[in-house]
């Protein structure tokens, strides 16, 4: 029940309605229909739908070093995306965005090898 | 290090060639027993294989220390994540792990090479005898064959067992179940059924895959070096998935089994595969169902459990010539509570299967073993597999045991009892001693043709009934040093001739005569 009122209530939002006044509708809404008890927990569902939301939609790249951004973006096309920096990685870059994850990162690269080197072994549990 | 070692690892180099690609990924937003909520993965299937990438965050170090890529198996898909189930150690997944959809639905490696070997739910060796270098993979979940596809059930399946082949025949592609209490001998009379199947000309021998679901680990290993020492993992097969296992790789163990076999029998082989246990897989099934919060039906199963059963034995079929004539028996086992064989999982089992063995407590307390009560027990297509000349001499058997059966009960009452009642309880238990086995030890199909053949002729009616298991003995040791033609006739030609026939009444009375002190000790 309570995802249902905090999808609504994102959908509203999202559809252009002023956040303040959708909040104080369905409040009145609730309190009309005497299921106003349903208050925080639509609070919490409405917290995590938009948590959802914004990693459906967040932008991530990651990078060895700050100095690799510029030519990173270049090559993955991610200009808007958030930076983050992570020394792991060794070189190159990772990119996420909408679900969709490039790995041009060295360290994946490295550790592809080194599956390869010391496994011969088929890779159990999938279709090759 | 080795030069050969680097010399592998510089090929490896050589050969590498770096590809970026764009892979569809989700995050883990909750873990907890074996399952996982993951948000994202919007375009993910039902049974598609997910990818855990343990490596983030980490040093290329520690990422190489992981263990082997952790995969997860896709069960539910929901209006706003998907929940899958870990296949392997769910410490290993943390929350905002990033989640790889592979595209691809769980298969596992099948092959020639499998023979012989042990592995586990996702058909990696666990025997430590090294990788498989070539093998097919099978998908795990597949459609079974449908109608036209197949032909009916004709060509036996020796289990070696005189109480099972004589009165509950089995056929080649038939699901006949087996079924009693815990230690009631289910086992034995499968893997005697493995053991059996060297008897067969190896063109014909059918390949056996036993597949342990939440068994001990011990226990697989005794059965292990019983087979190995009986010379019968050459064409055997163990899958385990130990009750230490993940619910997920119990579940998922059958289907397993069924995939491995399935490539033999559409390459037109015979397969034997025994499921032990299936009631273990579906409290698996249960114990999964209810932490992907799926609604609880009966004794807290799951609405598709029926299905999940009903699938997998679908799978066990006798192809038509045009699909290569192969075929994939199945032997499923149940372990029932208390006898009860009309709970849940039996009663579902029961009826999806071609009839079932049914061993009782009761009869293995009295020394009966196998077990196998006669009466319940019954084989729906088997019969038109039997051999004719098992046919011609346990005919009328099934009646005459379920009768004795009957009257042996009513005898606990009664003061005296008249002549032919009296005859057909002494004739029973005589018969009852014939059909009696030790584990391990099963019997050719021409072997037994000549003992039950002898019980039929009441030959064994001057014996005292508590000596009649040695003199069977003795008179299959008798047969095999002055009329081995007997068995090879019966071996060769699957019926008993009138040539065969005399030569058996004539060693029968030889024998008789030979042998009076075995005799003399009756009424």
């Amino acid at each position: 029940m309570e995802k249902s009122y905090a999808q609504a209530l994102w959908n509203c939002v999202e559809r252009g309605m002023e956040p303040a006044h959708a909040v104080r509708s369905l409040h009145q809404g609730l309190e009309r229909r005497g299921r106003a008890s349903l208050w925080p927990q639509i609070a919490r569902a409405f917290e995590r739908l938009a948590s959802r939301e914004s990693q459906k939609n967040r932008s991530v790249l990651i990078v060895a070093d700050k100095s690799h951004e510029k030519e990173a973006r270049k090559e993955s096309d991610a200009e808007d995306a958030r930076l983050v920096v992570d020394t792991g990685l060794i070189g190159g870059w990772r990119f996420e965005n909408n679900e969709q994850l490039i790995d041009a990162s060295f360290k994946k690269n490295l550790l592809e090898l080194y599956q390869r080197s010391t496994n011969g072994m088929h890779s159990a549990g999938y279709q090759q | 290090m080795d030069s050969k070692v680097v010399q592998k690892i510089v090929n490896e180099i050589e050969k590498y060639q770096p590809k970026v690609e764009s892979t569809h990924v989700g995050h883990v937003t909750a873990v907890g027993d074996g399952v996982v909520a993951i948000d994202g993965l919007s375009k993910a299937v039902m049974s598609e294989i997910v990818e855990f990438e343990e490596t983030g965050g980490k040093s290329l170090k520690d990422s190489m220390e992981t263990g082997g890529t952790l995969y997860g198996l896709v069960l539910n898909l929901e209006e706003d994540s998907v929940r899958a189930t870990i296949l392997g150690d769910s410490a290993r997944v943390s929350e905002g792990m990033t989640v790889k959809s592979t595209g691809r639905i769980l298969s596992v490696p099948s092959g020639d090479e499998l023979l012989g070997r042990v592995v586990n739910a996702l058909g990696e060796p666990i025997d430590g005898k090294g990788p498989f270098k070539n093998p097919t993979m099978m998908p795990v979940e597949r459609e079974a064959y449908g109608v036209i596809f197949r032909k009916s059930v004709s060509v036996p399946l020796q289990t070696g067992v005189k109480a099972i082949d004589a009165t509950i025949p089995i056929g080649r592609g038939q699901r006949e179940l087996i079924i009693g209490d815990r230690s009631t001998g289910k086992t034995t009379i499968a893997i005697d059924t493995i053991i059996n199947q060297k008897n067969e000309p190896a063109e014909k021998r059918p390949i056996c895959i036993y597949v342990a679901i939440g068994q001990k680990e011990s226990k697989t290993a005794r059965i292990v070096a019983q087979l190995s020492g009986e010379g019968a993992m050459g064409y055997t097969i163990i899958v385990d998935a130990p009750a230490s296992a993940p619910a997920a790789l119990q579940f998922l163990a059958p289907f397993a089994g069924a995939a491995i076999g399935e490539y033999f029998m559409d390459r037109g082989k015979d397969v034997l595969i025994i499921y032990d246990d299936l009631s273990k897989q579906a409290v698996a099934y249960r114990q999964l169902s209810l932490l992907l919060r799926r609604p609880p039906g009966r004794e807290a199963y799951p609405g598709d459990i029926f299905y999940l059963h009903s699938r997998l034995l679908e799978r066990a079929a006798r192809l038509s010539d045009e699909k290569g004539g192969g075929s994939l028996t199945a032997l499923p086992i149940i372990e029932t509570l208390d006898g009860d064989i009309s709970a849940y999982i039996p009663t579902n089992v029961i009826s999806i299967t071609d009839g079932q063995i049914f061993l009782t407590a009761d009869l293995f307390n009295k020394g009966v073993r196998p077990a196998v009560d006669v009466g319940t027990s019954v084989s729906r297509v088997g019969s038109a597999a039997q051999t004719k000349a098992m046919k011609s001499v346990a005919g009328t058997l099934r009646l005459e045991l379920a009768q004795f059966r009957e009257l042996e009960a009513f005898m606990q009452f009664a003061q005296d009892l008249d002549k032919a009642t009296a005859e057909k309880i002494e004739t029973g238990r005589r018969m009852v001693e014939v059909l009696k086995q030790k584990n391990g030890e099963p019997m050719p199909l021409e072997r037994q043709v000549v003992a039950i053949y002898a019980a039929g002729q009441r030959f064994f009616a001057d014996a005292p009934a508590a000596k009649v298991t040695a003199v069977e003995k003795r008179l299959l040791e008798f047969f095999d040093n002055r009329y081995s033609e007997v068995f090879k006739a019966i071996k060769e030609r699957g019926i008993i001739g009138d040539d065969t026939k005399k030569l058996l009444d004539k060693g029968l009375q030889e024998f008789k005569q030979a042998q009076k002190e075995l005799f003399s000790l009756a009424k």
